[in-house]
C-alpha cells in the first residue's frame, strides 16, 4: 500500500506556500500538492480522487482573490465524496470568533491564526496528520 | 373546434403581435377577444372576465410576469385546471417545451406560426377538453 | 446507442442523447477509446444540448475519457449541458474534471482552436436561416440572402429606415442582433400580417419590427443549441427615423447579412464585443436593449 499522506498547500502567494512546505516537510512521507486558488485546489482534489490517490489534508488560506477559502470550504464540503475528507487547516489573520465558529460549521480540524511560528504550524499539522494515519489504519 | 362564440383571452407584450393573433383568430370564425399585455394584466383580464374566458393564447417572455408564470398562477385554482391554455412564443428549444408541459400548457406554438397550425392546435385542445 | 462520435478536423465532436444512464451495450468509454486511437485525435467536444440527465455510472465512464486524454495531454469539454447535468456533475464532484462551457465557441476558445479576432460561420448560418424563414412564414415575404460581409467600424449607421433590436448573450460574448428595412417595406409587412394599409410608419406599429427580430432569433436559437451554442436574449426594442443608430455592445465585429425582396432590400446584422474570454454569468431577461 501506498504510504504516503497528500497534502494540498492552497494560498495564493507562492512565497508563503513554501515556507508552509518548509515548516512541516520534516514529517516523512507526506507528497506536496499546491494551488494558488480555489479553482485550481479543486481541481487537484477532483484529480486525486479520480485516479484513487485522494489528498487527505489542505492547508487553506482564507483570504484568495476570486474565491476565498472559506468559499472553497463550504464548497467541498457540499459534495458527498468530499464531506469528512480531506481534513482541513485554515490558515487567516481573523480572530473574530463568529467568523472561526462559521469555519468549524464545515468540518476544519484547525484554526491556525497568522501570524503564526513554525511550531504552531508544526503541531497544528501533527495533531490532523495523527488523526489522518488513525483513520486510514497506519 | 371550439364554439365560434368562445371568448378569446390574448396575452403578450407587443400590441402587434395581439393584433396578428386575433387576426388570425378572426380568419378561423372567432370575434370576441380581450388582451393582456403580460402576466399579471392577464391575469386580471381572466378573472374579472364576463363572460367567462374560454382559450387563452400566451406569450413567454413579457416583462413584470412572464407567461410561465401565468401559467402556474392559472393552474394552481381547480377552476381553471382544465382551462385551455396555449403558449405562443419564439421560444422553441426542448427545455421551454418541457418546462411549458411540466406546468400544465395544453398546446405549444413556436414563432413564427401559420393559420393552419393555429387552427390544428385549437382543434386538438378542442377535443382533448371534450374527452375529459 | 444513447451517444454518436463523429471526427471533425481538429476535434472529436461526441453528442449525447437522451437520458444518460451508462447502460449502453457498448460503453461509450470503450467506443471513444477506439474511435481516439483510429483517429489520433486529442480534443474532444461532449454536445450535451440533446441530453437530459446523466447518472453517476455514466459520469464515472466520462471521467475515464479524462483520464485517458489527460495522460496524453488531451482535453475534454462538455457544451450545451441543461442544469440537471450541470447539478449532477457537481454533485459528484465532478465539476473540474467535466468542465461544462455554454457553448462551442467556448471549449474552442479553451482549446486554443479559436482566437476572438475570427467570425464563426457555423454561427452565421442559423441567423441566415432563421430570417428567410420567418419572413416567409410569418410577414409572407420572400427574401434571398445576399453575401455576409463585415461592418466597417466607420459605419455605424444602420441600413435602414426602421430596426428592431434585440440583445443577445452567451458565455463567449454579448453582442446585439438587429432586423433593419426600408420604410416600404415595413408597411407592406405591416399590410400582410394586419391588414392595415398606412402611407408612413406610424408610433402605435413601429413594435412589429422588434417582434420579427425577436421570432428571428428565437429560431436561429433552437439551430444554434443544436450546435452546442447557448444563448439567452431579452426583451426587444425599436428604433426608427431616418439616421437611428443601433446601441453596439463592447464595439466588437459586426457581420451584416443584406437580404433581397420584391419589397426593397433589408438586412439582418449581430454584432458581437471581441472579448471573447470574459467570463459571463447567465443573464436576466431585460426591458428592452
Amino acid at each position: 500500500m501506498n504510504k504516503k499522506i497528500r497534502v494540498l498547500i492552497v494560498d495564493d502567494s507562492k512565497g508563503l506556500r513554501q515556507i508552509i512546505m518548509r515548516y512541516i516537510k520534516d514529517l516523512n512521507d507526506i507528497e506536496f500538492f499546491e494551488a494558488g486558488n480555489g479553482e485550481e485546489a479543486e481541481q487537484i482534489l477532483q484529480e486525486q480522487a479520480l485516479k484513487e490517490m485522494p489528498i487527505k489534508i489542505v492547508v487553506l488560506d482564507w483570504v484568495m482573490p476570486k474565491v476565498t477559502g472559506f468559499e472553497f470550504l463550504k464548497k467541498i464540503r457540499s459534495v458527498q465524496i468530499f464531506e469528512k475528507d480531506p481534513r482541513v487547516i485554515m490558515l487567516s489573520a481573523e480572530t473574530y470568533s463568529d467568523l472561526v465558529n462559521a469555519c468549524m460549521k464545515y468540518g476544519v480540524e484547525k484554526y491556525v491564526t497568522k501570524p503564526f511560528t513554525q511550531e504552531q504550524l508544526a503541531e497544528a499539522f501533527e495533531s490532523t496528520l495523527k488523526k489522518v494515519k488513525v483513520a486510514s489504519g497506519f | 373546434m371550439f364554439d365560434p362564440k368562445t371568448r378569446i383571452l390574448i396575452v403578450d407584450d407587443m400590441p402587434s403581435m395581439r393584433k396578428f393573433i386575433a387576426i388570425s383568430c378572426k380568419g378561423l370564425g372567432f370575434s370576441d377577444f380581450i388582451e393582456g399585455k403580460n402576466g399579471n394584466d392577464g391575469y386580471e383580464k381572466l378573472v374579472s372576465s364576463n363572460p367567462p374566458v374560454g382559450v387563452v393564447l400566451c406569450d413567454w417572455n413579457m416583462p413584470e410576469c412572464t407567461g410561465a408564470e401565468f401559467l402556474k398562477r392559472v393552474r394552481s385554482e381547480p377552476r381553471f385546471k382544465l382551462l385551455p391554455f396555449i403558449m405562443i412564443t419564439a421560444e422553441g428549444e426542448k427545455e421551454f417545451v418541457v418546462n411549458a408541459k411540466e406546468l400544465g400548457v395544453s398546446a405549444y406554438i413556436v414563432k413564427p406560426f401559420t393559420a393552419d397550425q393555429l387552427k390544428e392546435k385549437l382543434e386538438s385542445v378542442q377535443a382533448h377538453l371534450k374527452a375529459a | 446507442m444513447g451517444f454518436e462520435i463523429v471526427s471533425q478536423n481538429e476535434y472529436l465532436l461526441v453528442k449525447l442523447l437522451g437520458p444518460c444512464e451508462g447502460d449502453d451495450e457498448q460503453k461509450i468509454d470503450k467506443v471513444f477509446k477506439a474511435k481516439q486511437e483510429e483517429t489520433k485525435l486529442k480534443l474532444a467536444v461532449f454536445n450535451c444540448s440533446e441530453c437530459s440527465g446523466v447518472s453517476a455510472l455514466f459520469l464515472r465512464q466520462l471521467a475515464t475519457i479524462y483520464k485517458e486524454l489527460e495522460k496524453q495531454n488531451g482535453k475534454m469539454r462538455l457544451v450545451g449541458a441543461n442544469d440537471s447535468v450541470i447539478d449532477t456533475i457537481q454533485k459528484n464532484g465532478l465539476d473540474r474534471i467535466l468542465v461544462c462551457k455554454m457553448s462551442l465557441r467556448g471549449a474552442l476558445v479553451d482549446f486554443g482552436l479559436a482566437t476572438s479576432k475570427e467570425f464563426d460561420v457555423n454561427f452565421i448560418n442559423p441567423f441566415l436561416n432563421a430570417t428567410q424563414k420567418v419572413f416567409k412564414v410569418q410577414a409572407f415575404i420572400e427574401a434571398r440572402p445576399g453575401k455576409p460581409s463585415l461592418k466597417k467600424m466607420s459605419d455605424p449607421l444602420l441600413m435602414g429606415d426602421i430596426s428592431g433590436i434585440i440583445s443577445i448573450a452567451s458565455e463567449t460574448f454579448k453582442g446585439t442582433l438587429a432586423i433593419s428595412m426600408p420604410e416600404a417595406m415595413f408597411l407592406k409587412i405591416l399590410k400582410n400580417m394586419l391588414g392595415t394599409e398606412q402611407a408612413s410608419i406610424s408610433e402605435d406599429v413601429v413594435d412589429l419590427v422588434g417582434e420579427l427580430a425577436n421570432i428571428i432569433l428565437g429560431q436561429a436559437k433552437i439551430e444554434l443549441a443544436s450546435l452546442g451554442y447557448r444563448l439567452d436574449m431579452a426583451l426587444p426594442s425599436c428604433v426608427w427615423g431616418k439616421d437611428h443608430k443601433i446601441k453596439h455592445f463592447g464595439g466588437g465585429v459586426c457581420i451584416v447579412i443584406p437580404f433581397e425582396t420584391d419589397s426593397g432590400t433589408f438586412y439582418t446584422e449581430v454584432m458581437t464585443n471581441t472579448n471573447l474570454t470574459e467570463k459571463m454569468g447567465t443573464p436576466k431577461v431585460a426591458k428592452g436593449a
